[in-house]
C-alpha cells in the first residue's frame, strides 16, 4: 500500500484547523460518489479529534448507519490511523477479532478504510467504506478509494498553507500587541473595545479589569466634537478596509482628554471588526505650545526693545525737542503781548490784533504737532499700515533733530527727489529708523576736533524700482570690515550706549521687505542707506 | 524819534512775533533771517540796537557780535535764545551784550533791556563789561 513519510514537525494546531464550508460539501460529493459507484450502503470519512474519532461527512445513501459528527465506536478506522496503513475486512463473522465490534451489531460486516494525512504527518482521519454483506472489495475499488484520498489530501495542504499563513500573522500582530510600543485595540463598529494592550490602557488610564468587564468603549471616549469625524472614519475603514492616521481627542477613565493618532483597519471578512493603532500626542502638543509660548514671548520682547530703543532715543533729543517745542510757545506769548498793547492803543490798531492772534493759533497748532509727533514715536504702538510719503516723513524728522544738529554745528542738506511713490508700512517705525541714523551721525561728526560736519540727507528711486535714502556724514567714518557688526545687537562704541539701535533699525526695515546697510564714504565720513520695496508688505 | 531796532532769528514764527511785539512798542523794526542777511542789507547802518538768536545756521549769534565789535559798528546786542548755556552766556556778557535773555522771555524785561540799550548809544562807549 501507500507509505507515508512522518514528517518531522509535529503541529499541535493542525487538529484544530477549521475546514469550510465548501471543502465540507465536496468531501460530501465524493462519499456521496464513493457509495454509489461501488454500491455499499456507507461510504464516510472519520476525522479525529482526540481522543475521539469522529464521523466528519457521511453518504446520503441508504441504510448507512453512519451519522454525521457521531463518534465512530468500530475498530477498523483506529487500527487504520494506528497503522498508518489501509485495512480490508471482507467478512468480520469470520474473524475472531473483528466479529463482536460495533459495526456488524448495525448490520455493516463488511470494510475497506484508508488513512488521511496533513502534509506533515499528522493523522487526519480516514476515508472508508462498509457493506452490509461478504465484500471482497476488489484492487480497483482500493485503487479508487486512494485516489479520493490522494484528493482529500491535497484540499488539507491548502488549508495547513492557509492557516499556516494566518497563524504566522496573527504572531507577528500579537508581538506588535505586546511589544507595548504603541496602543493597540480591537474594535468593533459597535462601538466596543474588544481587546486592548497595556500602551493603550496607559494612555486612556484604564486598568484590565474595565477592560474586561466591557467599560471600555471606543464610542463612549470620543468626545462630541469629534463624533462626525469618527463616524466618516468608520464607513472609511469598513469600505475600504483602512483610515490613514489622523488626530483626534479621547476622554480618560477620569474625564480628562488625551490628544491622539489613531489609524486603523479591518481585520474580519465581514468587515465590522478590526485593529487600531494610537499613538499619544501629548508631549507633542505640549512642545507645540511651548515653542508657540516662546515665540510669543520673543516678539513681545522685541517690542519691548524697540519701546526702549525709541524712550532711549527721545532722551537724548529732549533738549533738543525742548527747543523745538519753545520757539512757537515764545512767539505765541510775543505775539500776545503786542495785541495787548495794539489794544491799549488810543485808538486800537485792531489789523495789528488780528495779524497777532492768527500767528498765535498757527503758532499753537505748531506746538500741538511737535508735541504729537514726538509722543507718536514714544508711544507703544503695534505695526501699522499707513500709506504716506517718505518725504514728508523725513522732513518732519528732521525737524525735530534740527536744533541738535545746529547745537553741534552740523549743517544739514537734503535732497529729496521729487516723483517718488508712496511707501505702505509704518510711518512712525520708519521714521524711528530715521531718526535713529541722523542722530547717530550727529553724534559721531560731533566727537570731531576739527573738519566740517555735514550730513546729507537723500531720497531717490533705485534701479530696481525700490525707494532708497541715504544718510551721509562727514565724520570719522567706519571700517569697511566691520560694517555688518555694526548691526548686531549689543554692539556700541559709546561708553554709555545699549547698542541696540541699528540691530532694531535693521529689523524694522527688513520687516517691511527693505534691506539696510551701511559703508564708507569718499573722502571722509559714513553712508548709510535703506532701501523699500515701494509694494512695501509687512511680514507678518 | 522812532529807533530802529533790528531782529535777526532764523525761526519765522519767533522773528515776525518779535517784530510785531517791538512795533507795538513804537519802534522802527526790520526783522532778517540770518545774520549775513543783515550785514548786507541798506539798514545795517541805520541799526540803532540788534536783538539776536544765539544759535542760528551759518554765522551764530556770537560770531555776529564779534564781527560787529570788529568792524566797529558800535550797536549794542541782545541775546534771545532757547539754548540759555552759561558758557555762551559768559562769552556773550564779557563781550558787551546788553542782555541775555532765554526764550520766552518776559515782555516789560524785554523792553528795559531795550531802553537800557539805548541810553548806552548816549553815553560815551565805556571799555566793555564795564557796565
Amino acid at each position: 500500500m501507500s507509505s507515508m513519510g512522518s514528517s518531522a514537525t509535529t503541529s499541535m494546531t493542525s487538529r484544530s484547523v477549521h475546514v469550510p464550508p465548501e471543502i465540507v460539501r465536496k468531501w460530501q460529493e465524493v462519499v456521496d460518489v464513493l457509495a454509489e459507484i461501488m454500491h455499499v450502503p456507507s461510504a464516510s470519512i472519520m476525522r479525529v479529534e482526540p481522543p475521539r474519532i469522529k464521523v466528519f461527512v457521511s453518504s446520503a445513501s441508504a441504510g448507512n448507519p453512519c451519522a454525521p459528527g457521531s463518534v465512530d465506536t468500530g475498530p477498523y478506522c483506529a487500527t487504520v490511523m494506528k497503522a498508518r496503513q489501509p485495512l480490508l475486512v471482507a467478512d468480520a463473522r469470520a474473524n475472531e477479532a473483528w466479529k463482536s465490534n460495533s459495526h456488524v451489531q448495525q448490520g455493516m460486516i463488511s470494510y475497506l478504510g484508508v488513512p488521511i494525512s496533513w502534509p506533515d504527518g499528522q493523522m487526519f482521519g480516514t476515508i472508508c467504506v462498509r457493506d452490509n454483506k461478504r465484500n471482497e472489495y476488489s484492487e480497483a475499488y482500493l485503487k479508487l478509494l486512494l485516489h479520493f484520498r490522494d484528493l482529500l489530501q491535497a484540499d488539507l495542504t491548502s488549508l495547513a498553507a492557509l492557516h499556516g499563513a494566518l497563524e504566522q500573522r496573527e504572531v507577528k500582530i500579537r508581538r506588535l500587541f505586546e511589544a507595548n510600543m504603541i496602543g493597540i485595540f480591537v474594535w468593533d463598529v459597535e462601538g466596543r473595545i474588544l481587546e486592548a494592550n497595556e500602551a493603550f490602557l496607559r494612555i486612556v488610564q484604564y486598568d484590565r479589569e474595565d477592560l474586561l468587564a466591557g467599560r471600555v468603549r471606543w464610542s463612549d471616549m470620543t468626545p462630541g466634537e469629534w463624533r462626525e469625524d469618527t463616524a466618516r472614519r468608520v464607513t472609511e475603514v469598513t469600505t475600504t478596509g483602512t483610515t490613514q492616521p489622523r488626530e483626534k481627542e479621547y476622554f480618560r477613565k477620569d474625564g480628562s482628554r488625551v490628544p491622539v493618532l489613531v489609524g486603523g483597519a479591518t481585520i474580519s471578512e465581514e468587515q465590522d471588526r478590526g485593529i487600531a493603532f494610537v499613538v499619544d500626542l501629548s508631549e507633542r502638543k505640549r512642545a507645540e505650545a511651548e515653542a508657540r509660548e516662546i515665540d510669543r514671548r520673543y516678539r513681545d520682547m522685541q517690542m519691548e526693545l524697540a519701546h526702549a530703543n525709541r524712550v532711549a532715543t527721545m532722551g537724548q533729543l529732549t533738549a533738543s525737542i525742548a527747543h523745538e517745542v519753545k520757539q512757537p510757545i515764545a512767539a505765541t506769548v510775543s505775539n500776545a503781548q503786542a495785541a495787548l498793547r495794539w489794544l491799549a492803543r488810543e485808538p486800537p490798531d485792531l489789523e495789528e490784533v488780528r495779524e497777532a492772534l492768527a500767528h498765535i493759533v498757527q503758532d499753537g497748532k505748531r506746538a500741538g504737532d511737535v508735541v504729537g509727533r514726538i509722543r507718536d514715536l514714544i508711544k507703544k504702538a503695534p505695526p501699522r499700515e499707513d500709506r504716506f510719503d517718505i518725504n514728508t516723513a523725513i522732513r518732519e524728522v528732521i525737524g525735530l533733530s534740527r536744533s541738535e544738529a545746529l547745537k553741534t554745528g552740523v549743517a544739514v542738506r537734503t535732497e529729496l527727489a521729487g516723483g517718488l511713490p508712496l511707501i505702505r508700512g509704518d510711518r512712525v517705525q520708519l521714521q524711528q529708523v530715521m531718526l535713529n541714523l541722523i542722530v547717530n551721525a550727529i553724534e559721531a561728526m560731533s566727537e570731531m576736533d576739527e573738519g566740517p560736519r555735514e550730513l546729507l540727507i537723500n531720497t531717490a528711486k533705485s534701479e530696481a524700482g525700490d525707494v532708497r535714502v541715504a544718510v551721509r556724514d562727514s565724520g570719522p567714518g567706519l571700517v569697511p570690515a566691520e560694517s555688518e557688526r555694526l548691526f548686531e545687537a549689543f554692539y556700541t562704541t559709546k561708553p554709555s550706549g545699549l547698542g541696540l539701535g541699528l540691530s532694531i533699525c535693521r529689523s524694522i526695515v527688513e520687516a517691511h521687505g527693505g534691506r539696510l546697510w551701511a559703508s564708507a564714504s569718499a573722502p571722509r565720513g559714513a553712508t548709510f542707506q535703506f532701501t523699500l520695496p515701494i509694494d512695501s508688505a509687512r511680514s507678518p | 524819534m522812532a529807533e530802529v531796532i533790528s531782529i535777526i532769528d532764523d525761526d519765522p514764527s519767533v522773528r515776525t512775533a518779535t517784530a510785531r511785539l517791538l512795533r507795538s512798542m513804537g519802534f522802527s523794526v526790520y526783522a532778517f533771517a540770518s545774520a549775513q542777511e543783515f550785514l548786507s542789507s541798506p539798514q545795517l547802518h541805520e541799526t540803532s540796537c540788534v536783538i539776536a538768536d544765539v544759535q542760528m545756521p551759518g554765522m551764530s549769534g556770537i560770531e555776529l557780535q564779534e564781527y560787529l565789535i570788529a568792524h566797529d559798528h558800535g550797536m549794542p546786542v541782545i541775546f534771545i535764545t532757547a539754548f540759555p548755556h552759561e558758557s555762551v552766556r559768559e562769552r556773550a556778557m564779557k563781550s558787551g551784550a546788553v542782555c541775555f535773555l532765554s526764550k520766552p522771555f518776559d515782555e516789560p524785561q524785554l523792553l528795559e533791556c531795550v531802553q537800557r540799550a539805548l541810553m548806552r548809544l548816549q553815553r560815551p562807549a565805556g571799555p566793555p563789561g564795564t557796565e
